[in-house]
């Protein structure tokens, strides 16, 4: 294995060294990446009711709300690109986006990668199980032969796969595939955030779905935002600020959650 | 110089980062296993469902006008109007639609996605294997299989043991091409939640923040790959190349 | 002459779509003949000999080899072709084999005869024809004469009781004829039955026991040898022998 990294290694160097810059800490930093536009820039990830979801071909949710309401105190035009999951912290990094809002939890990975304004809403982890499945409360996770299905590169993804090693977590595209799969026995629970999980039994009455009365953790939802950008950081947390005080914030959670 | 000294510091720690914490590597090497799996069962079944629809293409194109009327010539006609019917579809959809249909619609007791997508695969390959082995047979001289016909070897032997092997020599060029593109559309299969070796890069990517490496360490390994099937296949056309015309 | 003739044929027709090719042959064949076709190109002499053995389906009229009709549809005919050989004008030895293998492939598939008796039997005929040592070598490494002398050992690797040969010698260079018509005569003076589709007038004055004259579909005269090319009775053989001797 190492003789095999070695090659590798050199291998990369070499690649790296032509196409050098892209790791390389930049002494100055590099400008704004939206100076002077009037359109703030939000990557998310379409597919997770109520904070992000398709309403005809119209992403809304909490997420798309709450970055409405930061745009209009910031004088600016929010556009909403919708990318994979997975790729919304790297682009947020690499300046492709303003700013990251996916229902996304605050991890110490993500945190080397970009920076998090304070937190706007709070989400829970928890366990969607089959009736008549093998997992009946959060102990039956750890037995032999359990299989726990999730959204890729979602913090339930590497909860799980921390908690209860890679060989028992399968990483689908969409949380809606992970379901997908419960119904057909093809995993035996799906560890996902509450509020979609909630719609998601809700939207499938018929599969005997039910949550797990204990929640798996509580974790904060944040903002990501280049790390370069302090400036937009600082007016975003002020804005959330606002937000929270005249109680617009609450309202349109109310409008979402009941 | 200090810069080069920054970068390189820099460009290790990240390599640290991306496949020796947490024994990352081990989602690489597992990947490569599921991908190698993956597509060596599928390039067999491949093979396999190729020659069969082939054989029955070229044998309906060749012979149903020399056929007598009778149950022999009904029934080949309705094997060849299947095979025709398995062309269209499989080779008119994307891989990846198949291979969610297979998954989350046909074999919705399969808990593991890697069988289902060796047969996924295997089934998506064969359509384009018969294609290329029809012309391969089309392209062997009707006296070969006269001569085999000639000395009482029926039609399955004949084909069998003198017209395929020739086709196949005549066709290996596109066979390996055919090859390559299978192996490195397995990729698809992290869709049902496979651990190929795309997904094992994912997963570095997804847990690192990390892009260059793990996606630079994932593309040379595919290319390694290919490029030792590319020189196997090599060796094995100067091989046939002893009984070339 | 005895009256149990090997192959008898009844107003055998053939047609191509429209076109009339043979318009109702009749003959019998002895058992040790040597019968000689002869006659200008399209006149049917190829698609009567490959009708003899199936080759080509008849669209009329019957066949019947060992008082056994061939030509019902119930009948196997792959029985019937391991016991007549039949060489073609352009060899068709087996491309992907050694010439030993070539010759083993049919009594080991078919007779079931062991590897080792198969090769005895091959290695022996090779020796007749001296061309033991080209048992390893690949058809492409021979000549034309070479590969035709093969190709009728190869047929006589299965003990046939016919051979048919199609126009033998038409594809070899002039210097190479002499060496597959000697392989020819010897088998002819071994008292083996043989249908020759020729243009060499030679062979059929020196070694057949029976000229046939086919012309636009129909034998148009027979005879002796002797008889046929001293005395040609009708004026289509007369006008044919005195442009092609």
């Amino acid at each position: 294995m190492k003789k095999l990294f070695a090659v590798l290694l050199a291998a990369m160097m070499l690649l790296a060294m032509v196409a050098c810059g892209n790791d390389t800490p930049d002494p100055t930093p590099t400008p704004d990446p939206t100076p002077d536009t009037k359109t703030l820039y939000m990557a998310t990830e379409g597919t997770f009711p109520p904070y992000e979801y398709y309403d005809g071909d119209k992403l809304v949710g909490i997420d798309v709300d709450v970055a409405n309401a930061i745009a209009e105190k910031l004088g600016m035009k929010l556009e909403v690109v919708d990318i994979a999951f997975d790729s919304i912290v790297s682009g947020v990094q690499a300046g492709k986006y303003d700013m990251g809002m996916a229902g996304m939890t605050v991890n110490e990975e993500r945190l080397e990668k970009v920076n998090f304004s304070d937190s706007y809403a709070t989400g829970i982890q928890v366990v969607i199980v089959k009736e008549g499945g093998k997992v009946k409360s959060l102990d039956d996770m750890a037995a032999d032969g359990v299989v726990i299905g999730t959204q890729s590169g979602t913090t339930g993804f590497l909860f799980a796969s921390e908690d209860f090693g890679d060989e028992k977590v399968k990483g689908f595209a969409k949380t809606t595939d992970a379901v997908e799969a419960l119904k057909n026995g093809q995993v035996d629970c799906v560890m996902l955030d509450n509020e979609p999980a909630k719609a998601l039994v809700a939207a499938n009455p018929d599969a005997g779905l039910s949550i797990l009365d204990t929640a798996y953790a509580n974790e904060d939802y944040a903002i990501a935002i280049n790390k370069q950008n302090t400036d937009l950081l600082n007016q975003i947390n002020a804005a959330l600020a606002e937000l929270k005080a005249d109680g617009t914030l609450q309202g349109i959670i109310d409008k979402y959650i009941k | 110089m200090s810069n080069f000294l920054l970068w390189w510091e820099q460009l290790k720690a990240d390599f640290i980062t991306c496949f020796i914490t947490k024994d990352r590597w081990r989602y690489i090497v597992r990947g490569l296993g599921n991908t190698l799996k993956i597509a060596l069962v599928a390039v067999l079944l491949g093979i396999v469902i190729g020659s069969v629809v082939a054989i029955v293409r070229s044998a309906h194109d060749k012979n149903i006008h020399e056929m007598r009327p009778g149950p022999g010539r009904t029934l080949l006609k309705i094997a060849n109007a299947i095979c025709k019917v398995y062309l269209t579809v499989i080779r008119g959809t994307p891989v990846m639609i198949q291979l969610l249909i297979m998954f989350f619609v046909i074999f919705t007791a399969a808990r593991d996605g890697v069988p289902v997508a060796m047969l996924c695969f295997g089934i998506n390959s064969g359509a384009y294997v018969a294609e290329i082995i029809r012309a391969g047979i089309m392209s062997v001289d009707n006296g070969q299989s006269e001569a085999g016909r000639s000395l009482g070897l029926n039609f399955v032997q004949t084909m069998w043991y003198i017209v395929i092997p020739q086709a196949l020599k005549n066709t290996l060029p596109a066979l390996a091409n055919e090859f390559i593109v299978l192996l490195k559309e397995t990729s698809v299969a992290c869709y049902v939640a496979v651990n190929d070796l795309t997904r094992g890069g994912e997963i570095i990517r997804g847990a690192t923040y990390q892009q260059l490496l793990p996606l630079l360490a994932v593309a040379l390994i595919y290319l390694m790959m290919v490029m030792f099937f590319s020189w196997l296949v090599g060796k094995l056309e100067r091989r046939l190349r002893n009984s070339d015309h | 002459m005895t009256t149990n003739p090997i192959i008898e044929v009844k107003d055998l027709q053939k047609s191509f779509g429209e076109l009339e090719v043979l318009k109702g042959i009749n003959t019998e064949v002895q058992r040790g003949e040597v019968v000689v076709v002869i006659g200008p190109s399209g006149s049917g002499k190829s698609t009567f000999l490959r009708c003899l053995n199936l080759m080509e389906t008849p669209t009329g009229g019957s066949i019947f080899v060992d008082g056994e009709e061939i030509t019902d549809p119930k009948c196997d005919i792959n029985l019937h072709r391991q016991k007549m050989g039949m060489v073609f004008q352009h060899f068709n030895l087996f491309n992907n084999m050694t010439i030993l293998r070539n010759m083993t492939l049919a009594p080991m598939t078919l007779l079931k005869k062991s590897r080792a008796e198969a090769e005895e039997k091959a290695l022996a005929l090779l020796r007749r024809v001296g061309l033991e040592d080209k048992a390893n070598a690949y058809p492409s490494q021979l000549s034309g004469g070479q590969k035709q002398r093969i190709a009728i050992v190869r047929a006589l690797c299965m003990n046939p009781e016919v051979m048919l040969f199609d126009e033998p010698t038409s594809a070899l260079d002039p210097e190479m004829v002499g060496e597959v018509l000697d392989v020819m005569k010897e088998l002819a003076r071994d008292g083996m039955t043989m249908v020759v589709v020729t243009h060499e007038m030679g062979f059929a004055r020196e070694v057949g026991s029976r000229v046939l004259f086919m012309d636009e579909g129909v034998i148009m005269e027979e005879n002796e040898p002797h008889e046929f090319f001293a005395h040609p009775k009708c004026e289509r053989l007369q006008s044919f022998l005195a442009k092609v001797l």
